[in-house]
């Protein structure tokens, strides 16, 4: 790499060093947090929606076709389009632009992996074990609280990971229509000119993304040590 | 999106049918050139993985890594190297396509059963012709598979691509945002999905047509 | 259609593993031309190995495999293994071919021409009890386990090869349908004098297919003989209880009781 290149990356650096970026309406714990709101709110709102609809499929076997390739059509849909449909909504709603757009734009990002991989998770618990739990006398909750849900833990937590990543990197859009978040130091880096602040947002979205992988990595392996009731997944 | 404003200015759409169709070409070029190349370095990549099993962990690491940085960050982190150019959307492009399309490819080739391997291997097949005559054409369920995930992926990402300046049904979103004109907006929201379930269409079609024994059964 | 066979001789074959294990110590017998030699013993003894140095799919650490005198280590592998027959127990048809292209595999390999491939497959799928005009377009997977072995053997002998090596080519279809292919295969053998290699667990079948047996264990050679001489002078312990000479005994014990034998 040339010495412009080195320094581009160094200067990225430096703006994220520099404390005057920590302060503010514009500083990094701000937009973090920003980021983060947006993050948790329409991630809860999409799991507390997918979360019992893919459990109940899941338990009783219907609409397989379709729960399972939800995921798929879910990631076909252009994420700067559920944006593009969010803002009319919001408009109508009197909700304007920034926050509630972008955080309405995102639950439907959110909702396909979760959904697809409860019912997966369900599904695949071990049958003889859940026809075991029934013969014993559980009632259907039961066997789903005891049998499925633990043996398939691991599976719904990846589907919160990938709604959860997913969610994290394309919130950066919502700084399009005036919203706020880490994606607002890459469109206003790109606006004005602003290499170093472009840099920065671009690698505070990344670590940020990243140590959500890792965070649910983390939760996913331990999920897998607790009481498994049915196959490894 | 103002007030009183209808959703849908048809007479616009009217008026700007050339340019809704250059958009939809542009998106078509980035995103076939991007699936493309991405095959190309893909399968490089993947049959030096078959062949050097240690390079799997870094492979995938690389690929994996590149996959999770926002694309948004991606292509904005490539601009002060490439520019606002054609270069600068295809090298975020094509890393994207690369983890899925590696990951079905040597899976692919991977899930072969054993016994057709050795059976051919024992018959007095060389390498080479193993893997074009057999292993591959066994595989394409998978990797055609991973080439519609790819393809899709890479049509939502280009709509992105609008934001470094480069054309595509995403320059209608962004100009929709812009003017506060939820036409182009829509229009531009409305084709990029349209695009992609047509072009999913498609590839389940080829992929039905050159497996002809998974049909018999 | 004649068909020469070819002598297999192991001359000190072993092969030892980087780890250290020994898979075959000092083999050596030699089976004469036209002769099927059934290849038994316990698993893990080494047969499957000793099948296996023919074709080169494993190669010696020491000795030599000769095919007619010649040794296969100086001949090419690939070519090598275009003449010689390779049968597996899950026989390993191409699921992207139809029966036709399947047997048709290795003539088209050697590159023979057109209409020869399609005449030999014909022979073939006749010789194997399939009508071509009903099997020739299937796909392996609308075949059932009897009728995919049968086209298994029509692949390993399309291009007249004077060995054929079997890795318990019987052993995934049931007791009904394992005897019919035994029967049918010794027929073919007849007819066609090639010379077979084959591995089995099943005592019974070795000797019933074997013009000679060799038992194997702990990689080296229990024993190399024809099956009555088998039955008649075990070599030692292992070899009798392997054959299950007490077994016989004992069924003769039980005829002779029931008064059905003097």
């Amino acid at each position: 790499m040339g010495a412009r290149e080195v320094s581009v990356i160094t200067s990225g650096l430096a703006w994220l060093a520099d404390g005057a970026h920590w302060q503010g309406s514009d500083g990094i714990p701000l937009r973090v947090l920003e980021h983060l709101e947006i993050t948790v709110l329409s991630v809860g709102i999409a799991a507390a929606v997918a979360l019992p609809i893919g459990m109940y499929l899941g338990h009783t076997g219907r609409l397989g076709f379709v729960a399972v390739n939800v995921a798929n059509l879910g990631r076909a849909f252009p994420s700067l389009s559920l944006l593009a449909f969010a803002l009319p909504i919001s408009f109508a709603l009197g909700l304007g632009l920034g926050f509630w757009p972008t955080a309405m734009a995102m639950v439907p990002l959110a909702l396909p992996p979760i959904l697809t991989n409860a019912y997966v998770a369900i599904r695949q618990a071990d049958r003889d074990t859940v026809e075991a739990a029934r013969g014993m006398g559980m009632r259907e909750l039961q066997v789903l609280r005891i049998v499925e849900i633990p043996a398939g833990l691991p599976i719904v937590l990846a589907g919160l990971r990938t709604a959860t990543v997913n969610v994290i990197a394309t919130a950066t859009l919502g700084a399009l229509v005036a919203g706020g978040g880490l994606g607002r130091y890459i469109v206003d880096g790109l606006a004005l000119q602003d290499v170093e602040r472009l840099v920065a947002g671009a690698v505070l979205v990344a670590l940020l993304a990243m140590g959500t992988e890792a965070a649910f990595g983390l939760l996913e392996r331990a999920s897998r040590h607790t009481l498994a009731v049915g196959r490894e997944p | 999106m103002t007030a009183g404003e209808p959703l849908v200015r048809w007479d616009w759409v009217a008026g700007h049918l050339d340019e809704i169709a250059l958009r939809i070409g542009e998106h078509v070029e980035l995103t076939a050139i991007a699936v493309g190349v991405g095959l190309l370095v893909a399968f490089a990549l993947s049959l030096l993985v078959l062949r050097y099993g240690w390079l799997e962990q870094p492979t995938t690491f690389v690929a994996g890594t590149l996959y999770t940085i926002p694309s948004l960050a991606l292509f904005a982190l490539l601009v002060p190297y490439t520019g606002l150019t054609i270069l600068t959307a295809e090298i975020g492009l094509v890393g994207y396509t690369l983890l899925i399309l590696i990951r079905n490819i040597v899976g692919g080739i991977r899930s072969v059963p054993a016994e057709v391997r050795e059976a051919a291997l024992g018959m007095g097949y060389s390498r080479g012709r193993l893997l074009w005559e057999v292993e591959l054409p066994l595989a394409l369920p998978v990797i055609v598979a991973g080439i519609r995930i790819a393809t899709i992926t890479t049509i939502g990402l280009v709509t992105v691509t609008a934001l470094i300046g480069q054309g595509g049904l995403g320059y209608l979103i962004l100009i929709g945002i812009q003017r506060f004109f939820s036409t182009p907006l829509l229009v531009g929201a409305v084709l990029s999905v349209a695009l992609a379930i047509a072009i999913d269409v498609a590839l389940v079609l080829t992929q039905r047509a050159v497996t002809p024994w998974a049909r018999a059964k | 259609m004649a068909q020469r066979g070819a002598t297999v001789t192991f001359e000190d074959v072993s092969k030892t593993y980087a780890g250290g294990s020994a898979a075959l110590v000092d083999l050596t017998f030699t089976v004469p031309s036209g002769a099927i030699c059934a290849l038994v013993g316990p698993s893990g003894g080494g047969k499957t190995t000793a099948l296996k140095t023919v074709n080169r799919l494993v190669e010696p650490t020491s000795g030599r495999v000769l095919i007619d005198g010649v040794d296969v280590m100086t001949v090419e592998a690939v070519a090598l293994r275009r003449r010689i027959g390779y049968v597996i127990q899950h026989i390993g048809l191409f699921p992207h071919r139809t029966v036709a292209q399947n047997v048709a595999t290795v003539p088209e390999l050697v590159g023979w021409p057109r209409d020869r491939i399609r005449a030999r497959v014909a022979e073939l799928l006749d010789l194997v009890g399939l009508d071509p005009a009903r099997y020739a377009w299937r796909y392996p997977a609308q075949l059932s386990g009897g009728e995919r072995q049968r086209v298994g053997v029509a692949r390993a002998l399309a291009a007249e090869p004077p060995v054929m090596l079997m890795d318990e080519p019987f052993a995934a279809v049931d007791p009904i349908v394992r005897e019919r292919l035994q029967d049918e295969f010794l027929r073919i053998h007849e007819r066609l004098g090639m010379t077979v290699l084959f591995v089995t667990h099943d005592v019974d079948e070795a000797m019933k297919m074997g013009d000679a047996v060799a038992v194997l264990q702990g990689g080296r050679l229990a024993q190399f003989a024809l099956p009555d001489e088998l039955l008649a002078r075990p070599a030692n312990d292992f070899v009798r209880e392997f054959v299950g000479l007490d077994r016989w005994r004992k069924r003769v014990e039980r005829l002779r009781k029931a008064g059905l034998l003097a």
